[in-house]
């Protein structure tokens, strides 16, 4: 298995550093040196977060913050001049003997710099702390070698604030994710930025047609033509366009994959045509086992970048997927393949006088509501975004919200006078904060800090008469679950202590329009007054043996579509939770000591698909096929790609209504759909977009109760 | 030290058969042109490609050096550059400043865009020896103006003497209309007198707003003899850098910051021996006050005019109650007198704006400078790059000078073709010459006869009419 490991990230197990350059910063002489920059009014952000009331002084030297980023200016290399960020002791982590590519921190950026002294910032300027070590991870090989250092040292809270547009199918699941997990299963704080993708994403489900041409172009459910439009505003404009498809494997295995399509720019004319050829193309060739790997590539993925491409005010640039291969393309269309494609650039937002108004860059006509984070944002981490409009929003493709806290400041200045703003900007301001609380609170997890964003959500859902709800199983009437479904969402991690109740299962918004407009006609005909029955369900929870003592078993499953009768869809049974604990990762049991009624899906009647039925109870396990994985250090079980590919949505159009088979009337039944991911994400977004979650710092008694659990 | 060789370049911009693709163009020269009141009748001159323009800067980036394989393009395929002159060690044009480059594409896009012209040369004129380089070699080119960006805080008296004043009187005696920056020297400069009796030291408080400010600090006093050739002083200036509890400003390396050049008249036989009256330090601050100090070497008995200036590339601070202030600023700034070498000269015109930062005059023997403060100096351009300040106005007003030009020759012609005698007269008496942009420029004052509310303020540009321009064009001089 490590050999396994090492094929699939490129290091051995060995995970010994090199000290390249200087790993510390410390100076020998015991003189501390002057600080390069300091953040404006930090005495008056500190106050905004009410991070005078806490205090630090005990712990502050034994926080253990680790900051991941692609560029150290300042620091790596060093100032000439000898000035510093961050405390003397802080280390840096530049390059790790087992990564088989070279890959070097940016010289000239800066970022990572801002991030790990804002954090110090926020944190006082205690010179005390807290404890720092910047990692390399320009690179997901990097990345994953820094997670396991990281591990090692005893990290206690990771900032990270990058995404990669690619390698992962946005669901939690992609290696990247696999190695965030790990660090969040040993109690570290996970904070990722969500990134400024708002309104740069276009999210589909491959439907590949035959062109003139003999190939075959993907055409596009919202404008049902074969490109994807965007404006690019500015000339010279560094633009990236990212194609990304489902043909991740889940989990640490990078398999490959042959699904190979291709990403071609063309440039329309601004009468309706467009250039013949393609201006740019991205034509990688995706294989199992990579052997030229300029042209051939195990990721699913496509990626064109522009450093200079023209700007047109009245031209739209076309966006074109295609796949050259006819079998391969009758493959993706069965498997309905979801896709994301991610258009950045670099240029900042400029004021436009006749728009009166900021406007970006690049305007991605095309783009799709939500549905914006990526990877490893759509992991077990908090995924910390912001309240303007280009932070991303969620939710992940698995239907979690992300971002899970949204922070109201964004933005800082330093004493350099350059101020800077965005998630990343969100993401440390918030990391400081967390950082603070550790200190106070050294039994802090990840999962307080949600609880204290969602204070404001309480309030939300006792309004919507949750209040009421008792320890007894709720009467499943039909509004119940109205209100449950469309209540859920919001509030997947929310738990009422006095109900001692742990609903977990994944369901999907506002049903009404979840269900294709057609579809909602027929069953309104047949049962005019009835069609709320259908519910859109997706994954429901998971199960997996974590090594953590402090970590609960949590369960692992699938959902499947069909037909079930209402009545006995959701029933409870005894599940003893050792201890109170929280899966980030939104699959999970959730809950203080005690026995707890888990609320779990039963199938009571047999339709469409035979092993549905015949699983009962165990139905979720035995389509599992869970196995065993070895990783450095520990044994883990993994979800198997074989459950993934029947994860995926199968039509229930063509089926015949179970009451006509089984008889009984439609108000029997419920429906359990899983959508199409364009469908779920506006589904998702339209609740989602109704329950920000903001941070609200808690009183020490608060945090000191909360963490007491 | 005059030039026989230099190197020019013709700008490929289409190679290797590729259109080249127009690229970052100035978005509001149509509202400019209005602005300003230039008529299209201007642009449709059939004499525009004859008219020659050399510009001067510190830095054409994205033109020289050209990236390679690249086919964007910002200039017309006919424009020209000069960056060095075999024989001599120059320093190089700046690869990552582009105001040379963006003002000449203002240039050109305020004349209409035209392929064939205005011919446009691009000169290093980064510092001293290359500025006189680029003088001499305009000499033999003969252009009909001259663009020039880059201001000196020495090498001159600000009166119009010094090492560059020959260049620039030689060349504008030669027909050229130089048309000079103001420079961004506003509020950035102290005039002072010091007493060359031994020992005399004077502090100046300087007061950075930002962090990680890197300030040029330049000390020039008025000991340049005029004329081409340097002779050099025996008033000998040192500069330092103190903290401000008064203790030597140390740098990275622990050595004080100080410039302790020897001033000597004649021979340079050491390697800090000068003889040029400046002294130059660099320094990295960071939010504070400190004082730069003037100390005198020599010995004695006049005293003599200096000058300080302090520049930095970090962009101005805009304060909590909206006002702007340079990072690096002299608390005590003259505010007057901010002109630099060769904007001081009587042979260029001298185009400020209303920018703060745009240097103010008069020169140091009293003259009224800038000759020009343009309003509405901000440029647009496609990248979405937006710049202003004395640089900008010094390109729209070559635009319209440009244009003069090209309406001059077109009458010449005109008038020349006519049959009787009186025309052919008039033709030859058809003039653009600097002193007709002065009389232009007075035309042009918004309020005419009145001072603006700003002493310091020499003009105003309001819109010239046809009927007024020909009139100016056919005086006499």
């Amino acid at each position: 298995m490590k050999s396994f490991i090492k094929a699939i990230c490129g290091f051995s197990t060995c995970l010994a550093l090199t000290t390249l350059g200087s790993p510390t910063l410390a100076q020998k002489s015991g003189l501390s040196r002057e600080l390069a920059t300091r953040v404006e009014k930090i005495n008056e952000l500190r106050k905004i977060y009410s991070l005078n009331a806490f205090d630090v002084s005990k712990n502050i030297s034994r926080v253990k913050v680790a900051v991941l980023d692609k560029g150290f200016a300042g620091i790596y290399p060093a100032r000439e001049d000898k000035r510093r960020y961050l405390p003397d002791d802080a280390e840096i982590v530049t390059d790790f003997i087992e990564a088989q590519k070279k890959s070097f921190l940016d010289p000239a950026d800066f970022h990572g710099t801002d991030m790990a002294h804002i954090v110090w910032a926020m944190a006082g300027y205690s010179e005390a702390g807290p404890k720092f070590r910047l990692y390399n991870a320009t690179t997901p090989e990097y990345f994953r070698l820094a997670t396991e250092d990281l591990i090692q040292w005893g990290a206690d809270i990771v900032v990270h604030s990058q995404n990669w547009e690619t390698y992962g199918n946005f669901n939690g699941t992609a290696f990247v994710d696999e190695a965030v997990r790990e660090v969040t299963d040993h109690g570290i704080i996970w904070l990722n930025a969500a990134g400024n993708y708002g309104k740069h994403v276009h999210n589909g489900v491959l439907d590949l047609r035959k062109n003139q041409h003999g190939g075959h172009l993907a055409f596009f459910q919202k404008s049902n033509n074969w490109f994807l439009r965007f404006r690019n505003l500015a000339d010279e404009n560094d633009v990236r366009i990212t194609l990304s498809w489902d043909s991740f494997h889940p989990g640490w295995e990078q398999k490959g994959t042959e699904n190979d399509i291709d990403l071609l720019l063309f440039l329309g004319d601004g009468k309706g045509g467009f250039t013949e050829k393609a201006i740019h193309r991205s034509r990688l060739k995706q294989v199992i086992k990579e052997i030229d790997n300029e042209k051939e590539t195990i990721h699913a993925y496509e990626q064109i970048h522009v450093k200079k491409l023209k700007g047109y005010e009245n031209r739209d640039y076309l966006v074109a997927i295609s796949c050259e291969d006819e079998a391969t393309a009758k493959k993706l269309l069965a498997q309905k393949i979801r896709y994301r494609v991610t258009i950045l650039s670099t240029k900042q937002p400029f004021w436009d006088d006749k728009r009166s108004k900021q406007v970006n860059t690049i305007e991605f006509l095309d783009a799709t509501e939500g549905g914006e984070i990526q990877t490893p944002g759509d992991s077990t981490g908090l995924t910390i975004g912001d309240v303007t409009s280009q932070s991303a929003e969620g939710p992940t493709r698995d239907g979690r919200i992300k971002p899970e806290i949204l922070m109201a400041k964004n933005n800082i200045k330093f004493s350099t006078e350059k101020g800077r703003f965005g998630t990343s900007y969100a993401n440390a301001i918030f990391a400081g904060i967390a950082t603070v609380l550790k200190a106070a609170e050294p039994g802090l997890k990840q999962h307080h800090l949600l609880q204290f964003a969602q204070s404001d959500l309480k309030r939300f859902w006792e309004a919507e008469g949750w209040s009421a709800i008792t320890n007894d199983a709720p009467s499943w009437a039909e509004s119940e679950i109205i209100k449950w479904a469309s209540a859920w969402l919001p509030n997947r991690a929310y738990i009422r202590k006095d109900a001692h109740r742990v609903m977990n299962m994944a369901v999907i918004g506002n049903f009404f329009d979840a269900i294709s407009e057609n579809e909602q006609n027929n069953r309104a005909k047949q049962n005019p007054d009835k069609y709320q029955h259908y519910l859109q369900l997706l994954r429901s929870f998971e199960h997996k043996e974590v090594k953590d003592p402090d970590r609960t078993k949590t369960e692992f499953g699938i959902v499947k579509e069909g037909y079930y009768r209402d009545k006995k869809v959701l029933k409870t049974r005894s599940v003893p939770v050792t201890k109170y604990e929280w899966r980030n990762s939104g699959r999970g049991i959730v809950g203080a000591n005690g026995t707890y009624n888990l609320l779990t899906l039963v199938p009571v009647t047999r339709y469409a698909d035979q092993q549905y039925w015949d699983y009962e109870r165990e139905y979720v396990r035995a389509e599992y096929g869970d196995r065993t994985v070895t990783v450095p250090g520990r044994t883990r079980t993994e979800l198997s790609p074989k459950v993934e590919l029947k994860y995926r949505p199968i039509s229930l159009d063509s089926t015949e209504p179970p009451w006509v088979t089984f008889g009984g009337t439609p108000q029997d039944f419920m429906r359990i759909t899983q959508m199409d991911l364009s469908q779920t994400v506006i589904q998702l977004l339209s609740t989602h977009n109704k329950q920000k979650r903001f941070w609200s710092t808690p009183t020490p008694s608060v945090l000191k109760e909360a963490t007491k659990q | 030290m005059r030039l026989i060789l230099f190197a020019v370049w013709l700008l490929t911009f289409a190679a290797n058969g590729e259109v080249a693709e127009l690229t970052s163009v100035l978005e509001n020269a149509e509202a400019k042109r209005h602005f300003y009141g230039i008529s299209d009748s201007y642009l449709a001159s059939k004499s525009l490609s004859q008219v020659r323009v050399a510009i001067l800067a510190r830095g054409f980036a994205g033109v020289v050096p050209k990236p390679e394989g690249e086919t964007l393009k910002y200039l017309p395929d006919c424009v020209e550059t000069v960056t060095e002159y075999p024989g001599q060690n120059f320093k190089e044009l700046d690869p990552t400043d582009e105001t040379g480059r963006r003002v000449a594409q203002i240039i050109w896009a305020m004349t209409g865009l035209h392929e064939d012209g205005p011919k446009i040369r691009l000169y290093n004129g980064c510092e001293l020896s290359s500025t006189r380089c680029a003088y001499d070699q305009m000499l033999e080119w003969k252009p009909h103006i001259v663009v020039a960006l880059e201001v000196f805080p020495t090498f001159g008296n600000f009166n119009d003497t010094g090492p560059l004043s020959p260049y620039v009187r030689v060349l504008a005696n030669a027909g050229a209309i130089i048309l000079h920056s103001a420079g961004e020297t506003g509020g950035k400069v102290i005039n002072k007198k010091i007493s060359f009796k031994k020992n005399t030291e004077i502090s100046h408080e300087l007061k950075i707003h930002a962090d990680d400010t890197f300030a040029t600090i330049t000390l020039s006093w008025n000991a340049f003899s005029p004329g081409r050739i340097f002779a050099g002083t025996d008033h000998d200036l040192d500069l330092a850098l103190c903290s401000s509890d008064g203790k030597p400003l140390l740098d990275s390396n622990q050595k004080p910051i100080v410039s302790e050049l020897r001033q000597v008249v004649g021979e340079l036989n050491k390697d800090n021996e000068i003889n040029l009256s400046m002294e130059r330090l660099n320094a990295n601050l960071f939010k504070g006050r400190y004082y730069v100090v003037v100390r005198n070497r020599s010995d004695h008995n006049d005293s003599l005019p200096y000058r300080l200036t302090v520049t930095s590339k970090s962009p101005p601070i805009t304060k909590e109650d909206g006002s702007n202030v340079p990072a690096a600023e002299f608390v005590e700034a003259s505010h007057s007198q901010e002109i630099g070498v060769p904007a001081d000269s009587r042979f260029v015109v001298t185009v400020g704006s209303d920018h703060p930062w745009s240097a103010k005059g008069p020169t140091a023997d009293n003259r009224k400078k800038p000759d020009l403060i343009l309003d509405g100096a901000n440029a647009f351009f496609s990248d979405k790059k937006a710049i202003d300040g004395p640089h900008v106005a010094t390109a729209f007003f070559s635009s319209m000078v440009i244009l003069f030009k090209a309406r001059e020759l077109d009458l010449k012609e005109e008038l020349s073709q006519k049959s009787d005698e009186k025309n052919k007269l008039d033709a030859q008496k058809l003039k653009l010459t600097t002193s007709q942009v002065q009389q232009i420029i007075r035309a042009c004052e918004k309020e005419p006869g009145k001072q603006p509310p700003d002493k310091k303020v020499s003009a105003r540009w309001s819109p010239i009419s046809d009927q007024k321009l020909i009139e100016i064009l056919t005086s006499d001089p």
